[in-house]
């Protein structure tokens, strides 16, 4: 019987030779939760995030069709839409396909408020939410997760300031003689007006809601403060400041061509503080988080309004609950709208919130103790009665503090119903005291849309910003800890190191040599960073929620000759240092209508990943192998990529293109994935060596898959990729992959 | 004893027992042997790519001399019951192994083996026997099991026919341990044989008809079982002379089964795979011949998609040649029949396929002296699955052999081998696609007691 059977089995099997096609592998974007320190994925699989901010210009709103003519966005109040931003949901298949194809498992995708709840409180722009859903939908086609992140930054948009961004340009076209740094600053802040620095995020009501005291209609809005008093009276104080500065005699000083062209263009009347905001267009735009009053009065009465401004009410609540409540229902129409989808990993709740209050503290504080008056005390005791009034008088003009304490000057200023000890207390223990509970009271709102709801969380933007200092801060330490009634909880911080245009208001891009770059180690920075997370929250799961680089350094033209070598060369530090510490990461930032000119058209800013033709750039730094999911506890991994600095060994190649990845006990049966830039990294195919089990490699999906065999506690299994590389004999390998291409090796 | 050693006989013809003591009748109660064997091997590389490494303090060539010492104790409890004992003392090589170091732990020390161990008995009658222990268990092709592993097997003498039926388990790195209060079974690799043989009662045809068995839970969670039906004809035509000038034997196997959750989307891996073997043995006067084909079922194209048609190969087939396939003199595990396959259980898994053919002819000059020419070509059945290469290589060897009686043999050999696109893409270190000539040489001293 048997032997009848045999024949035709055999036969059947020689018959089998065709190809079945390949099987989709197991669904890599299920719903993520937290598990101590760690993101783990529906097949208990372990996450490692690889993602990137999504994108530059969703800062500003839609307009279609988007031209080289951002001022029609950024001076009027058109119709305006925050659809299609990042891009359009037609373009979407594409542009995901490219960030899969680039290794990046995870979006944060941009959200704003505005966006949201464009025109008043409560009603919500359905067609945004629709298209929210939909571009969330279409990452998880493309095996993408997406953090729901609420953005903003300096607040609003709707808190801006005018710029000329090319006084050099303005005084060439003037025929401007004698023209310097401190003549190009000044005339940065006189029209013509090309440009502005701003925020993100809120609304116009919610500005309005927290400055109640603005008039946001000025046709002066935006423009620079300090010119709101310039007249030529101020002009002459400033010449009597300059003259006791430099000991110059009266009539000595020659008035450069620029200030007669800054006082031709001064304004037709005089302004307020009420009619504009007292923002500068520094060029590292956060300055103003550290010196506008506006600026830290909006955040004051969002994170503490009850205690600092307890009798400014609209509608019958506080300006904080008003405030906190509308986002919180805000971000219930966005959980409404995702809740359901797998693929999304969590939900940011607000970026990069400001703690700084010097600004206001110091302006409530001259403010409501009349203190302007023993400052210019002070002043004549120290210069003498006419110099020390020179100062006062330019202080005051100049609308840098309030100029007195009288009640119409502190209603312009909007300190009338502020209290100074609350104000002074939010210098101190901000995060613990404002920040935990508006954590709680937010993210209890997103859960009780989605009960799985993971929350993602980051420290504010302090004075140890300019102070340094660590985790805790002594024994005066009162840190944030993990806000009451969050069930799931990531914490997202942000690091970027030394990149930044330095303090002024017409900086150029930094400049920078590879060398100088290369060799730099952010790995204490960013443990230092990381380490908040694990010292007060109580061990959570650490992702950098943002990290990255200009991509112009140099000017964008010196950037593109070097193939943006620099940039690379800072990515690749990032990279390496995460790979070091095993933490997740989301790059700042996938723009697709990045620009030459206006960079990621907000502020100047060129960090975009992809250039105006959509080509990436800097990509053998953050385009790099890695474990998207293991199936044990991670314990290490590295990339050694070209941009990597090599200390060479006598007869060892540079391992140039070597992966690993090692993780603990098996707790999955789902494979370990492993992105493999094969195209990029390994051009000639690659070997792989694993502790033990097998391994399938899945060129379209660039994707290695790994099956460890061993199940038992305290085994370690680990994958190692290695290219060709000449002169190096490889040996003990397991496979040889090559496109399609596979042979077995031991 | 005539009846005896006519089962051992067809044992040994028919299910292919290795065990040279199965064939020997103990010299007494206590029958001590001994092998010690003395290999130097020497090639050009190691590889088929001579692009230079950046450093190699030994160049590329590649080779060692060293001693293996095998002595072995049958004890004849009695006539129907034995106890074997075998062991090996090397491999050491001579310029590596220390005498001098006392530490058992040291890597430089020589390696102790137990090869065999095993007790094995019949009936007066020979119509049951048994064995159980540690051996080099075989199934009756060879093609799939061939390993040292312990098993315990019966077997049934019906007239003309010898039923077998044996279950073992094959070393693995997933042993639970001894504990007598746990399941010590869960990951391990378990195999198991019945086979049928009949010999025609002349002994010119013989048949052995059965199935191997593996379940291989050495990957947690992932089992691979796979039932292997097994087809192995042996037909002797003989010659004016009493012993049979020509033997042909063919082997067939098939192996059908699961691999659970090895393919890419988690589900089960389908496995359908084959290997045939066709060999023949003839000899015309001092002239022997041996003509061996195999192959070796591919893949398809695609690893991961739920189907696998490579062959779990043992390692062991009835070839001659030297390095295309096993070496028997020595086996360093550099032949390419293992090489382009890998390693999964126990076994070799052949994703690109084997077709291999070779032919021996030895010329028996006299007691002494027997000149051997061995040429022998291989290629891969799929290709696609070597890089789109198909030819793996060309061996030719000329085997020189001089005896004294029994007890001392010695091998000259110089091999040269062509490779093809196939090897290197399996075996290369630098070039995936170099097919520089391999050339070199061996020489075997092996004294017997």
């Amino acid at each position: 019987m048997r032997s009848s059977i045999l024949a035709p089995t055999l036969v059947c099997a020689m018959l089998v030779a065709c190809s079945e096609p390949l099987p989709p592998p197991p669904d890599p974007t299920t719903e993520v939760q937290t598990d101590l320190t760690y993101l783990k994925d529906a097949h208990g699989r372990y996450v490692h995030v690889h993602g990137i901010n999504l994108g530059g210009s969703t800062k500003t709103p839609f307009t279609a069709p988007y031209d080289d003519e951002p001022e029609q966005v950024y001076f009027t109040d058109l119709d305006f839409t925050y659809v299609d931003r990042p891009f359009p949901l037609d373009e979407a298949d594409h542009w995901f396909g490219v960030l899969n194809e680039q290794g990046f498992n995870a979006v944060r995708f941009i959200l704003n408020w505005e966006g949201i709840e464009p025109d008043q409180k409560g009603v919500y722009d359905t067609e945004y939410l629709d298209y929210v859903d939909a571009m969330v939908a279409m990452a998880h086609e493309h095996d993408i997760y997406v953090l729901m992140d609420m953005h903003q930054d300096m607040f609003s948009r709707h808190l801006f300031t005018r710029m000329n961004e090319d006084p050099w340009g303005t005084a060439a076209d003037e025929g401007l003689q004698d023209m310097d740094d401190i003549g190009a600053s000044i005339m940065a802040m006189v029209p013509p007006f090309t440009d502005t620095r701003r925020g993100d995020g809120a609304p116009r009501w919610a500005v309005q809601a927290a400055l109640p005291h603005k008039q946001m209609d000025s046709e002066y809005w935006g423009e620079p403060h300090i010119l709101g008093q310039l007249d030529m009276d101020m002009v002459l104080a400033l010449v009597d400041v300059i003259g006791i500065l430099t000991g110059a005699e009266p009539g000595e000083i020659e008035v450069p061509d620029w200030a007669s062209y800054v006082l031709s263009q001064l304004p037709d009347r005089a302004y307020g503080m009420e009619e504009t905001t007292n923002m500068l267009p520094w060029s590292m735009w956060g300055i103003n988080n550290g010196t506008s009053l506006d600026m830290e009065m909006v955040w004051a009465a969002f994170f503490a309004g009850n205690d600092c401004f307890p009798t400014r009410e609209i509608d019958g609540a506080n300006v904080q609950d008003y405030l906190q409540g509308a986002y919180a229902d805000a971000w219930r129409e966005v959980a409404k709208r995702v809740a359901d989808d797998d693929n999304v990993i969590g939900y940011d709740i607000i970026n990069e919130p400001n703690s700084i209050y010097l600004a206001l503290t110091l302006g409530a504080f001259v403010g409501q103790t009349g203190a302007m008056d023993g400052i210019e005390g002070l002043l004549i005791d120290l210069l003498g009665e006419e110099d020390g009034l020179a100062f006062a008088n330019v202080f005051q003009g100049l609308n840098l503090i309030p100029p007195d304490a009288e009640p119409e000057t502190l209603a312009a200023w909007g300190l009338d119903d502020a209290d100074l000890m609350a104000i002074m207390g939010l210098n101190y223990g901000h995060d613990a005291n404002y920040m935990e509970p508006f954590y709680s009271f937010v993210g209890q709102a997103i859960q009780d849309e989605d009960p799985s709801a993971v929350i993602w969380i980051e420290s504010t933007s302090g004075l140890d910003l300019v102070t340094g200092g660590g985790v805790g801060g002594g024994v005066m330490e009162l840190n944030m800890s993990w806000p009451e009634g969050i069930d799931q909880l990531v914490y997202a911080p942000h690091w970027y190191p030394d990149i930044y245009p330095m303090v002024g208001l017409v900086q150029e891009p930094r400049d920078f040599s590879a060398e100088e770059i290369r060799y730099r180690d952010y790995g204490p920075d960013i443990e230092d960073v990381a380490s908040r997370g694990w010292y007060s929250l109580g061990n959570v799961p650490v992702v950098f929620g943002e990290f990255g680089t200009y991509y112009n350094f140099s000017g964008i033209e010196a950037s593109i000759e070097n193939d943006y070598l620099v940039s690379s060369h800072v990515l690749d530090n990032y990279y390496e240092a995460f790979e070091e510490q095993y933490l997740g990461h989301m790059q700042w930032v996938f723009t697709t209508d990045n620009s030459y000119t206006e960079g990621d058209w907000w502020n100047g800013e060129d960090f975009s990943v992809i250039d105006p033709s959509g080509e990436p750039r800097g990509e053998l730094a953050y385009c790099r192998p890695y474990a998207k999911t293991t199936a044990g506890k991670p314990a290490a991994t590295h990339f050694y990529g070209p941009m990597r600095y090599y200390d060479p060994d006598k007869a060892t190649p540079d391992p140039v293109g070597e992966f690993y990845v090692e993780y603990e006990s098996r707790e999955s049966e789902a494979p370990t994935e492993i992105y493999v830039p094969e195209a990029l990294h390994y051009p000639d195919g690659f070997y792989v060596w694993l502790s033990d089990g097998r391994a399938i490699y899945d060129p379209a999906r660039y994707t290695l898959y790994h099956y460890p065999a061993e199940d038992a506690p305290g085994v370690n299994h680990w994958v190692r990729l290695l290219p060709p590389l000449a002169g190096q004999e490889h040996e003990g390998w397991h496979y040889f992959f090559q496109g399609e291409g596979m042979v077995n090796g031991r | 004893m005539s009846a005896h050693r006519t089962i051992l006989s067809l044992a040994a013809m028919l299910f292919a027992l290795p065990a040279a003591a199965q064939e020997r009748t103990p010299r007494g109660p206590v029958d001590l042997d001994a092998e010690l064997l003395t290999p130097l091997v020497l090639f050009n590389d190691g590889d088929f790519d001579r692009t230079p490494p950046a450093y190699n303090a030994d160049k590329q060539h590649v080779g060692l001399v060293g001693t293996l010492f095998r002595p072995g104790v049958t004890f004849a409890i009695t006539q129907q019951l034995r106890i074997r004992y075998q062991a090996e003392v090397g491999l050491n090589l001579w310029s590596r192994n220390n005498a001098d170091r006392l530490d058992a732990t040291a890597d430089d020390i020589f390696l102790l083996l137990h090869r065999q161990v095993y007790a094995e008995g019949d009936t007066a009658d020979d119509r049951f026997g048994f064995k159980v222990g540690y051996d080099r268990w075989s199934d009756p092709t060879q093609l799939m099991f061939a390993h040292w592993t312990g098993a315990a097997g019966v077997r049934f003498g019906l007239h003309d026919a010898e039923l077998q039926l044996t279950a073992g388990l094959l070393p693995d790195a997933t042993f639970e341990g001894w504990q007598v209060t746990e399941n010590n079974f869960t990951h391990d690799i378990f195999f198991g044989q019945v086979s049928l043989g009949v010999m025609e009662s002349s002994r010119r045809f013989g048949a052995v008809i059965g199935s191997n068995v593996l379940a291989d839970c050495s990957e947690v969670g992932r089992p691979l079982v796979l039932i292997a039906p097994h087809l192995h004809l042996m037909l002797a035509i003989p010659s004016f002379h009493a012993e049979p000038n020509l033997e042909v034997t063919l082997d067939l196997v098939g192996q059908f089964g699961t691999h659970v959750g090895t393919a890419l989307d988690g589900g089960d891996e389908s496995q359908a795979a084959w290997a045939a073997q066709v060999h023949a043995d003839a000899r015309i006067r001092a002239l022997g011949v041996s003509i061996n084909l195999l192959a070796l079922s591919p893949d398809d194209e695609l690893e991961g998609n739920g189907f696998n048609g490579g062959f779990h190969y043992s390692g062991l087939s009835r070839s001659r040649t030297l390095w295309l396939s096993e070496n028997e003199l020595v086996d360093l595990w550099n032949n390419l029949d293992e090489r382009t396959g890998t390693r999964q259980g126990g076994h070799f898994l052949h994703r690109m396929g084997l077709l291999q053919g070779d032919v021996r002819v030895a010329w028996t000059a006299g007691p002494v002296f027997e000149p051997a020419l061995i040429v022998g070509a291989a290629g891969a059945l799929r290709p696609a699955n070597a890089l789109d290469a198909g030819f793996i290589g060309l061996e030719t060897d000329l085997d020189l052999t001089f005896r004294h009686r029994d007890v001392l043999e010695f091998h000259v050999i110089g091999s040269l081998i062509v490779p093809g696109g196939a090897a290197a893409a399996a075996v290369n270190r630098i070039d995936r696609t170099a097919t520089d000539l391999q050339f070199g040489g061996m020489t075997m001293l092996t004294v017997t007691f």
